[in-house]
């Protein structure tokens, strides 16, 4: 009685020994080509080159932004200090009687 | 483009690192395609057990490759990555299908849908030998119980025929896991098939 269960089991287990793999259906490329065709030219492929060179246009723009400001708002921090008011008022000869 | 010329640019067979989908235009990428289908159905068919479903996914899966393959960076071998794509495509549909069943079953509560319920006929595979095929039936169910790993670790094993470490290329995990996935998966398999032969013999 074990041994018929168990000869039932290998059988069973030997059942896809020799298996032919599926063959996908003959009108794939159609359909792929007819979905291809339906997908959006932006949201095709970018490939990973051309967004890290974005990314780094992005970053080089952003940095030289921030340099340039901070090298604005120093000017403008020495240039409107009083002693260079004072100086420039005096240094004038109008002024310097 | 000649195949010729194609082949001097990017030949999928040979060489594993395509050059960017961007340009790889699509008469090239049919040649992918006719060189990779039936890999990717068996794969498919086998892990959904239904021929729809499984024609369904397998354009996903095409679709994926032509979309990502500017991302393919040749870690791994292009027909790797392509099983990769198809298993991960396979359970996302049927985990899909399974949040479906569960929504669908709330409606079957309802006492008008009770008769509606569908009726899963039993999968056999095309390729199974005529007189294996109510054995194969009956395996499949087994196959269909088994936990997601041990079920992706034997069907690439049965019906792919890949080699241990191939599947562990796939599976991302060592060939001892693979190993040990397919120990278990046998292991279950004796399991469900004498509670279903006692079921049977009970009957």
């Amino acid at each position: 009685m074990k041994e018929d269960l168990q000869h039932k089991i290998n059988e069973t287990l030997a059942s896809l020994d020799g298996i032919q793999p599926a063959t996908a259906p003959t009108d794939l490329w159609e359909r792929l080509q007819e979905r291809i065709g339906a997908i959006p030219v932006a949201a095709k492929v970018i490939p990973i080159r051309r967004v890290w060179q974005a990314a780094a246009a992005i970053a080089l723009m952003i940095g030289l932004n921030i340099a340039l400001l901070a090298y604005n708002s120093r000017q403008a921090t020495v240039s409107n200090s009083p002693e260079t008011i004072a100086n420039a008022y005096f240094s004038d000869p109008i002024n310097n009687y | 483009m000649s195949s010729k010329q194609y082949q001097q640019t990017w030949n999928p067979i040979e060489s594993p690192t395509p050059k960017h989908a961007a340009e790889v235009p699509v008469t090239d990428f049919r040649e992918l395609v006719a060189l990779y289908q039936h890999r990717v159905f068996n794969t498919v068919l086998s892990l959904l057990q239904n021929r729809e479903d499984a024609e369904d996914v397998t354009q996903e899966v095409f679709i994926r490759v032509y979309q990502t393959l500017a991302t393919f960076k040749g870690e791994s071998s292009l027909s790797t990555w392509i099983y990769r794509i198809s298993v991960n495509k396979s359970l996302d549909f049927i985990k899909s299908k399974k949040a479906k069943k569960r929504f669908g079953l709330i409606r079957t509560l309802l006492p008008e849908n009770e008769a509606n319920a569908p009726v899963v006929p039993d999968f056999v595979h095309p390729g199974v030998v005529l007189e294996r095929k109510e054995q194969a039936a009956i395996l499949f169910k087994a196959i269909e119980k088994l936990p997601e790993k041990q079920k992706i670790a034997f069907t690439l094993s049965k019906m792919e025929d890949l080699s241990y470490a191939e599947i562990s290329a796939v599976m991302e995990t060592s060939v001892s896991s693979v190993e040990s996935l397919l120990f278990r998966a046998k292991q279950n398999l004796q399991q469900y098939l004498q509670q279903h032969f006692a079921q049977e013999r009970e009957v």
